[in-house]
């Protein structure tokens, strides 16, 4: 193990060679990736994993060993032909059963997925959000600045002050910022120019306007289900559409999305009812807090929408919301649903032409797994608008979050973090 | 890595592309495990046919066009359809097809066209101390434990490149020395009301399985002489929590007569007092959060598939009684049991009761539950363990005598006083 300027190497034994670079997803516990993983998702679906919910596309996945099944091997050739596949993994022993899959997609795609097995415990040294680069055998770790917060309030020091090399899909105005300035135990208010809100679940209560949409066709189909349950199959599925189809509108999603619901219930869909489905985003009502609250922040800050909606539906809620938006950035714009990052690399250049530098920007959403997640990734401050601490339970129609993930602030309403704005003028 | 002639000779493609293949990925596998060399193997049994996507049968049917055929007799696991009751499966047209087109494929390659997890219960099983080539864990660890046969944990791919070429790396459990317990799990501290519970073998594999990982446990202090489907459950579970390809019972598997010998005269490296509270932890584990009050609409058994002696137990659990018309009860099996139970009279009285039967495929692999909105109970620890995932349904685990009661009366009935603490 060696520190270069670059960050920490290792040494390691490519069992499938290959280069990749990305962040690093650390599994805390063995995966069977058959059973385990959906390879039309890339994420982890096996019940009995703590991070049941984690993405593997596009990190690098350090794993501690495989397990359990045998027919590992197809579930990862299928996920490297669909581009679901993890960037690279590393183990911490070899894995035959990981290794054929990569070798046969290699053979039959002319693609794969680099193997390295890490000797000792280095790969303890990995944790999830480390930018990660392989090349053969060696292995290159830099420390992420968005590693979990200590119980103190500090972050762990970066090994090397440079700055992680950007993915190359980054445009220039998300990189090359200096890091969040101020830590989230510090974090004031008043420091922000710009708030950048995810409409639905957040300014939109998406959750009593989905449940109102669908309890009109489950009433019709006799399925039986209750709304916790039905909100979290939403979930479920709402996410598997958008990763599927990143490009295809909202209300096509929605469609979609019922059709899941139907099969997951044993239940049939006529095309009307699916159509019905993916219109009723202009009906979703607003939460009660939220318009006197926008009218409040609008005052003090730039507001921007990012949302996974299309722009069509949008124009039906913007009129419940009662401010005019400094920007707007939708799916449409975006052409992917969060938690891809596209929304975010938008709508930070659409505040960098307004004169408002990233470390202004606070990100300001219900959705751990939409939202806060991406925007940390790229180094944006967040405040979680925890808008189910109520339900006393987390999920509904939010999937959990991939990964282990830290907002700068809490608070439980919008309304509640207009009276800690005022409290903080007022000193 | 020594090679024959015969080695070299499918390496440099001197029979065809589809065995140049199939011997590169063996003798890739084999310089992974630092094999010295590659040995015969008598017999193969093939997963690769159950369908996972499209990059399963991709390699199925490039190898099938560069002229692929088995050397070595091979029975095949479980596939994605049924069969003999195609309208079971309720999955997209499209998924059968491409399903249908990967069985056809293992089939035209020259397999049999067995489409079971426990080629152990076919007649021509393999024998002591005989090398194969099996994928499917719970074949895996029955054929080592059960058999005394001799594979390493083959899965998707190798298991055809195995069955094309009759070579396998010398390397894994085909090794004598591999063999060794490592782990002794002694269950003397468990009540005999408990020993005799058919529901205490599954969760015994299910925590054998998630404490072993990868070494080999041995299981000390049950009486002798437990029976192939106890065993069978044993190691379902535990291939299934763990990546065990080998347990033995001590008194009852082969390489295990006694403790020293399943130690090869060694020391284990820990030895696990089982306790009831443990054999609790693992009945809690397979089971969902409140699942036992919610509404059952189905019962599984037969994962893995159902014996004779299994249906022989159904059929006397349910005593002439009808399933309740809102519980779908499935037993999944192989087609040559099918045959049997048929010929005993035991599939009519079956039906008549309302259980479906299915063949060739498994009701946790495939689309084939009608609901899956409501609680699933099933006797199955590895059924338990996958079914969340793959199909998202809440599951309950029981004896076979609770999934029968609870089939008959429409709701979860489980006995909860003999898993009771102290």
């Amino acid at each position: 193990m060696t520190r270069s300027g670059r960050g920490l190497e290792l040494e390691g034994r490519a069992l499938v060679a290959g280069e990749a670079a990305g962040p690093a997803l650390v599994l805390e516990a063995p995966l069977s990736l058959w059973g385990g993983m959906d390879p039309h998702t890339g994420r982890l679906c096996d019940h009995h994993h703590p991070q049941l919910g984690a993405t593997v596309t596009g990190h690098v996945l350090v794993m501690p060993s495989g397990r359990g099944s045998s027919s590992s091997s197809s579930v990862l050739a299928e996920a490297i032909r669909l581009g679901t596949a993890p960037l690279a993994i590393l183990l911490a022993e070899p894995d035959e059963i990981l290794v054929l899959g990569a070798l046969v997609a290699r053979y039959l795609y002319a693609r794969t997925c680099p193997i390295v097995v890490l000797p000792g415990d280095h790969a303890g040294a990995i944790a999830t959000g480390d930018r990660v680069e392989v090349h053969g055998d060696l292995v290159t770790v830099v420390r992420s600045q968005a590693r979990p917060r200590n119980l103190d309030g500090s972050r762990e020091r970066p090994d090397d002050d440079r700055p992680t090399i950007p993915r190359p899909t980054d445009p220039p105005a998300a990189i090359d910022q200096p890091a969040a300035a101020n830590d989230g135990a510090n974090m004031r208010l008043g420091d922000f120019s710009a708030l950048t809100f995810d409409c639905y679940g957040t300014l939109i209560d998406w959750e009593a306007g989905i449940l109102a949409a669908l309890r009109p066709w489950t009433t019709a189909h006799g399925v039986e289900v209750g709304d916790e349950e039905l909100l979290a199959a939403f979930g479920r599925a709402e996410s598997r559409r958008e990763a599927a189809d990143p490009t295809a509108p909202y209300p096509r999603i929605l469609a979609g999305v019922l059709e899941d619901l139907a099969e997951a219930f044993g239940a049939t869909v006529s095309d009307e009812e699916a159509r019905a489905f993916g219109d009723s985003v202009k009906d979703w009502p607003v939460f009660p807090d939220t318009p006197e609250a926008l009218a409040y922040l609008k005052r003090h800050y730039k507001l921007v929408i990012v949302s996974n909606v299309d722009r069509a539906s949008f124009r039906h809620s913007s009129a419940k919301l009662g401010v005019t938006f400094d920007a707007i950035v939708t799916a449409d714009d975006a052409g992917a649903y969060k938690p891809a990052h596209n929304h975010f690399h938008l709508a930070l250049a659409r505040l960098a032409g307004m004169g408002v530098p990233k470390d202004r920007v606070l990100h300001v959403a219900q959705s751990l797994y939409h939202d806060h997640v991406p925007a940390q990734q790229l180094g944006l401050r967040t405040m979680w608008v925890n808008r189910r601490a109520a339900h006393g339970q987390d999920g509904g129609a939010t999937p959990a979050a991939p990964v282990p993930v830290t907002p700068d602030g809490e608070v439980p309403t919008l309304a509640a973090l207009v009276d800690a704005h005022r409290q903080e003028r007022a000193g | 890595m020594r090679l024959s002639d015969n080695d070299r000779a499918l390496l440099t493609g001197a029979e065809g592309p589809a065995s140049q293949l199939a011997m590169r990925l063996v003798v890739e596998m084999g310089r992974l495990a630092g094999a010295a060399e590659l040995i015969d193997v008598s017999s193969a049994h093939i997963d690769g046919c159950l369908y996972h996507g499209q990059a399963g049968l991709d390699f199925a049917e490039r190898l099938l066009r560069d002229g692929a055929a088995i050397r070595v007799p091979t029975t095949l696991n479980v596939a994605s359809l049924d069969l003999l009751h195609p309208r079971r499966f309720r999955g997209d047209p499209e998924t059968a097809g491409a399903a249908r087109r990967l069985m056809d494929a293992y089939v035209a390659m020259g397999c049999r066209q067995t489409w079971t997890c426990a080629p152990y219960q076919l007649p021509e099983r393999p024998g002591f101390g005989e090398h194969v080539a099996w994928a499917e864990s719970n074949a895996i660890v029955f054929a080592n434990s059960v058999l005394g046969a001799r594979t390493a944990r083959y899965g998707d791919f190798i298991d055809i490149c195995a069955a094309i070429t009759g070579r396998v790396p010398e390397a894994g459990l085909h090794l004598t020395g591999r063999r060794r317990g490592q782990l002794v799990f002694d269950v003397r501290a468990l009540p005999d009301g408990l020993l005799d519970q058919d529901l205490l073998y599954p969760l015994l594999g299910h925590l054998v399985g998630a404490r072993s990982g990868r070494l080999v446990p041995v299981v000390d202090g049950l009486p002798a002489g437990v029976d192939e489907d106890r065993l069978k459950a044993v190691g379902a579970a535990a291939a299934s929590s763990g990546e065990v390809g080998l347990v033995h019972v001590v008194g009852s598997t082969p390489e295990a007569p006694t403790l020293a010998e399943a130690l090869q005269h060694g020391q284990p490296l820990e030895v696990v007092e089982v306790t009831p509270a443990m054999v609790r932890a693992a009945r809690d584990q397979l089971t969902s959060a409140g699942a036992p009050e919610a509404r059952l609409v189905g019962v599984n058994v037969g994962t893995p598939h159902f014996s004779v002696a299994e249906f022989g137990r159904l059929v006397a659990l349910l005593a002439g009684r009808p399933v309740h018309p809102e519980v779908e009860f499935y037993a999944s099996t192989g087609r040559h049991i099918l045959a049997r139970i048929e010929a005993l009279g035991w599939l009519a009285s079956l039906e008549a009761a309302g259980v479906r039967l299915v063949v060739d495929t498994c009701t946790y692999v495939t689309s084939i539950l009608e609901d899956t909105a409501g609680v699933v109970m099933t006797s199955s620890a590895k059924w338990a363990w996958y079914a969340p995932g793959n199909l998202g349904v809440r599951v309950v685990l029981g004896s076979l005598r609770e999934c029968v009661e609870s089939a008959v009366e429409g709701r979860v009935v489980r006995d909860d006083a003999l898993w009771a603490g102290p």
